[in-house]
């Protein structure tokens, strides 16, 4: 998730698109869509003309609700006129139901929307998983049925109202919910995020603010269990959705911000993985989501390359909703060559 | 010679017997009518507190001129840190002054460590947000020690609002790492889920309190709470109020202060024999001088564990 309009001092797009790999697409958050609107700036992705920005396909998410306040609707038709390709509150949920009800209605209309599921009731002041590693170090906890009672609510509103996707999900519970919602027909989508699937609460003992993010890195079985999910298809992508942050070092893990870590080390390959050593392998994860793609909304997504084999532990593009919209809108990736991979072979 | 105490997790108990022991003979030089050392002389000790605090700063600030150290206190209120100075910043102006130690309280976990790695000096952790508070338990292990003799084997109990508690989290790693039985025991909302993998049992009532040899009472840490941890002050003192009738007359209370009479304990019990309240704040000076002698002039407390000799042995303090 890229900063800009606004906060390029953290990452822009010839950063991040510099750390993606192939096979990514990246997405800018204007965290003011009503500036957007007033501007009337054209939200447009600046493409491979742009110095020093690698061609990966990327795309703009507006807000849901003005100011991010999750009261008010921001005006949806306009901003996916602009050009964005889907709505997030991202780093916020939608706490207000009734919102939420409309927002699926809209959105339904006028693009993909991406919620950020948390209670804020549940999680507030919390700064990493609860658990016995929070218990030990006496730092507030974010549990994890603060994400997954809210994906159980918003996925039965979207049973209603219609579909959404389901960003960053870190914990079983939420993998739990996410299976339990398609099993009862919603179609929703969901993304993974990488830094729980691949590390745990135990990387916080150190006490180093860079594995401070919300959502937090969890518990060892929910970092299995997200891998799990990503095999058999429940998770549809992996994001890393950690925007760089721009807050300098010198902060004690409650005041420091989350983050610090974007596309630039969470998809680097690891240092001590030679090229050669990545052999193509097929991976039950490619196969098994291709077969589950809804055959009638497949056209609007982009896709992995039809048939090939997963080669990475981390596919990063799928049929994941967060995309979803025509391809004259977001240039599909040109998957010519295996998927970078993100993180070391831990999977 | 660098050392660092940051957490009672770095100690073994061997560390935790050597300061105890160096702790009872500075025990004699506070009984004397002149209480001063010349162990530290010419070096400066830094006290910085971004938290109030009594009895913790005031102890540091004796224990370091017991040693002849210079002293420096630093509060948050009335400094650079009001101007918005950072952490490290104050941290890096304060070591050109070249401490050998810095002592620091700050209400942000994880401060001891970052200021450990930003100054040269010595770094004693004096209460790191609700993370650990280790001199306040090194020093309830000297005071109960110099009660009862051997540590192995007591059955502790320690009672109230943990959630909030470093002192609770420290005690418990320092308790049980001494052969103690500890058990935490209060309202589910203020206990921490998965204490237990900090080596303790947990209890949600008072009930079966009589097997303790030891009530280790914690502060309600009003100050701390956001939000409704407990419905009100008057349900929690009639559940978990530790009083005359709930503690039995073999029983010791030691509570970390500052109490909250008629929350955490009824006044009964604050002045009977049975409580070590007093004597806990009378051996926080021993203890942190054993300390400040431990990293400055003896063997770091991680040290002994790791074969290290002491690299000053010269400079023991010398009675009479």
């Amino acid at each position: 998730m890229l900063r800009t309009p606004g906060r390029e001092d953290e990452e822009d797009v010839a950063s991040g698109s510099r750390a993606a790999p192939r096979r990514a697409a990246l997405l800018r958050h204007p965290r003011d869509a009503q500036h957007v609107a007033r501007r009337r700036l054209r939200l447009r992705p600046p493409g491979a003309s742009r110095a020093g920005a690698r061609h990966v396909p990327t795309g703009f998410l507006a807000a849901i609700t003005r100011g991010q306040q999750g009261h008010e609707l921001t005006e949806m038709a306009e901003l996916a006129d602009a050009g964005a390709v889907g709505f997030t509150d991202d780093g916020l949920p939608v706490s207000w139901p009734g919102c939420s009800a409309r927002r699926f209605s809209t959105a339904a209309l006028q693009g993909v929307l991406a919620l950020h599921e948390e209670d804020p009731s549940l999680s507030a002041g919390g700064v990493m998983h609860e658990g016995a590693v929070s218990a030990l170090l006496g730092l507030a906890g974010i549990p994890s049925v603060s994400e997954s009672t809210m994906i159980a609510r918003d996925t039965a509103l979207a049973g209603y109202e219609g579909g959404g996707s389901i960003q960053h999900l870190s914990a079983r519970e939420s993998v739990i919910a996410v299976e339990q919602a398609r099993a009862a027909g919603v179609e929703v989508t969901a993304e993974g995020h990488s830094a729980p699937s691949a590390l745990t609460d135990d990387a916080v003992r150190a006490l180093d603010t860079g594995f401070k993010m919300n959502p937090p890195l969890r518990a060892d079985d929910d970092r299995l269990a997200l891998i799990d999910a990503l095999r058999s298809g429940a998770i549809d992508c992996v994001a890393t959705d950690r925007p760089a942050l721009a807050r300098g070092e010198g902060a004690a893990v409650r005041a420091g911000a989350d983050g610090r870590h974007g596309p630039r080390d969470r998809l680097r390959r690891p240092p001590h993985r030679p090229r050669a050593a990545r052999a193509p392998r097929a991976r039950p994860a490619g196969r098994a989501h291709e077969a589950r793609a809804p055959p009638s909304s497949a056209s609007t997504h982009l896709r992995c390359k039809s048939g090939r084999p997963q080669t990475s532990a981390w596919p990063i593009c799928s049929r994941s909703g967060m995309w979803a919209r025509p391809a004259t809108r977001v240039a599909p990736p040109t998957a010519a060559s295996p998927a970078a991979r993100s993180r070391g072979g831990s999977a | 010679m660098r050392g660092q105490l940051i957490s009672i997790d770095d100690l073994t108990r061997g560390d935790i017997e050597r300061i105890l022991g160096r702790a009872e003979s500075f025990a004699e030089v506070s009984g004397r009518e002149i209480k001063k050392v010349p162990t530290l002389r010419g070096r400066t000790v830094i006290n910085l507190f971004y938290e109030a605090s009594t009895r913790t700063s005031s102890s540091f600030e004796l224990a370091a001129k017991r040693l002849s150290a210079d002293l420096l206190n630093v509060k948050a209120q009335g400094s650079a840190v009001d101007k918005g100075e950072s952490l490290k910043d104050t941290v890096q102006t304060l070591s050109a002054y070249d401490p050998a130690a810095i002592v620091i309280r700050s209400p942000h976990v994880g401060a001891a460590q970052l200021v450990a790695r930003w100054s040269a000096a010595a770094v004693i952790n004096a209460g790191d947000g609700k993370r650990e508070h280790p001199t306040q338990a090194l020093l309830d292990l000297y005071t109960l020690r110099r009660r009862v003799g051997s540590l192995e084997g007591l059955k502790v109990w320690i009672v109230g609002d943990v959630l909030h508690s470093r002192v609770a989290r420290s005690n418990i790693l320092a308790f049980s790492r001494m052969g103690c039985e500890v058990t935490v025991c209060g309202p589910p909302t203020l206990i921490p889920r998965e204490v237990e993998t900090l080596g303790c049992q947990v209890r949600y009532s008072l009930e079966g309190m009589g097997e303790a040899h030891v009530v280790y009472a914690l502060r309600m840490q009003l100050e701390r709470m956001r939000g409704s941890f407990v419905p009100s002050l008057r349900e929690y003192a009639a559940r978990f109020q530790i009083d005359g009738r709930r503690l039995s007359p073999q029983q010791l209370l030691m509570h970390p202060g500052p109490v909250n009479r008629g929350v955490e304990l009824a006044a009964e019990v604050i002045d009977s024999p049975q409580a070590l309240i007093e004597q806990q704040v009378e051996s926080g000076v021993v203890v942190r001088m054993a300390v400040l002698y431990e990293l400055l002039a003896g063997g770091s407390p991680g040290d002994a564990a790791r074969g290290v000799q002491p690299a000053e042995a010269a400079t023991e303090p010398q009675p009479a």
